[in-house]
């Protein structure tokens, strides 16, 4: 029956056809349990709260303020509504901030910048660097995510390869944070993404996703929340290995991602 | 009954009412999460006694409404058709399910041609089988009105099938 044969149905017959239509749809499985989630994020207001004391023990930056107050989903969430691999979660919430194209270094709020050669010592664990990748002259920085946890950030200038992103001046941007994949959990905070890929770098779980994701929060095993930004609007290619969470933002394509993840020595 | 539980008996025919209106799979699940918790803060206003699906029905409509316009630019697909897997004897013969699925196809089609307002009378009354009174109340309506609004949008659906334009 065409649509011109529909259009020539009586109101009944016509309906008729509608509560068919109506049986033969189906809409995609969520994503997560819906109402699960709402429960969840309405008993949010306590976790946060603990969340803004905890922040008080250390510097706030605007930075995290900003993403602190687009996360409603907390500890509880994750455990629940996490993608299921060990050590590493994503969540999808509402509307974060991130920063606007032509933002200046500064924006990145990396912490304080480091020799390469001392980036070990600064950091206080074994950082990978990329070699043979094209990947040359980073900047090195520390930050204090909490007290005793520190994040290492490796900046890499704009290539014809890695071109620059929203900052002008960051082509790649390389962060690790120390946490055992059994102890640590890492939620990851999307707004909205236009590909979600689990993937595997070096035989570990992680995930690819490009576009649209502007926070992050790790989770260590006192339920501490340590929130950070996303500092490139973009790709990101996220995994834990050896006690290390690893993430590449800036890297083009998921094959460029794996390139320089491979290439970490 | 605990809320989670109020909700998810509800929930899929928050997802269909969603992607009705966002045709988006991924904005029309945002919708109905948003508005399960916005339901919520707004439950002292429901009225004890009142039937609860359209009630939640039109605080998803009106976020998925609000998200709308970011999932048009996408061009989604939120509702789509499932395959017919009866394979008794009530199948319908290759050639039957081919037309069957022809005419279904020309119905979603058309049925995304409507402006909102009839594609939710419509798929009130029936893909989710609706009753007038709880199709007024999802959609803030006197009940006198559902049949008026129902009997245009079947019209303006006849002209999106006929390939009258724009109906």
């Amino acid at each position: 029956m065409t649509g011109f044969e529909l259009a020539r149905l009586g109101d009944a017959d016509l309906e008729l056809a509608l509560r068919d239509l109506g049986r033969s749809l189906e809409t995609r499985p969520p994503r997560v349990d819906l109402a699960r989630a709402a429960r969840l994020r309405l008993e949010a207001p306590a976790a946060r709260s603990r969340w803004i004391a905890s922040l008080g023990r250390r510097p706030v930056r605007r930075a995290v303020l900003i993403a602190l107050a687009a996360l409603l989903v907390l500890a509880g969430l994750a455990a629940a509504l996490g993608f299921g691999l060990p050590g590493l979660r994503i969540i999808f919430v509402g509307e974060t901030a991130s920063p606007p194209v032509g933002s200046p270094f500064e924006t990145l709020d990396l912490g304080r910048l480091v020799p390469l050669e001392s980036l070990d010592a600064e950091a206080r664990f074994d950082v990978l660097v990329p070699e043979g990748v094209g990947l040359d002259g980073p900047i090195a920085a520390v930050q204090d995510l909490r007290p005793g946890v520190r994040q290492a950030s490796l900046v890499y200038p704009p290539t014809p390869r890695h071109p620059a992103g929203n900052v002008p001046s960051v082509g790649i941007l390389i962060t690790q944070l120390p946490g055992s994949i059994d102890e640590e959990l890492v939620v990851k905070f999307i707004q909205r993404v236009t590909t979600f890929e689990r993937v595997t770098v070096d035989g570990q779980p992680g995930y690819w996703i490009a576009g649209g994701l502007h926070a992050i929060g790790y989770l260590d095993a006192d339920g501490e929340v340590v929130v950070d930004s996303i500092r490139l609007t973009g790709n990101v290619l996220a995994w834990n290995a050896n006690g290390v969470t690893y993430r590449i933002e800036g890297a083009r394509d998921l094959e460029t991602a794996r390139s320089i993840a491979a290439a970490l020595r | 009954m605990a809320y989670e539980d109020l909700l998810r008996r509800h929930q899929d025919a928050a997802l269909r009412t969603a992607a009705l209106l966002t045709r988006d799979a991924d904005e029309a699940e945002d919708a109905v999460q948003e508005a399960f918790v916005k339901a919520h803060a707004a439950l002292p206003r429901f009225r004890t006694g009142s039937p609860f699906r359209p009630w939640i029905l039109r605080i998803v409509a009106n976020e998925a409404r609000n998200r709308r316009r970011s999932a048009e630019r996408r061009a989604g697909v939120a509702l789509r058709l499932a395959e017919d897997r009866r394979g008794d004897d009530a199948a319908p013969s290759p050639e039957a399910a081919v037309l069957v699925h022809e005419r279904r196809a020309a119905l979603l089609e058309a049925l995304g041609r409507l402006r909102e307002d009839d594609r939710l009378v419509l798929g009130y009354r029936f893909f989710l089988d609706l009753g007038e009174a709880e199709t007024a109340e999802a959609l803030g309506i006197p009940r006198g009105t559902v049949k008026s609004r129902q009997s245009r949008a079947l019209e303006r659906l006849r002209l999106a099938l006929g390939g009258g334009g724009q109906p």
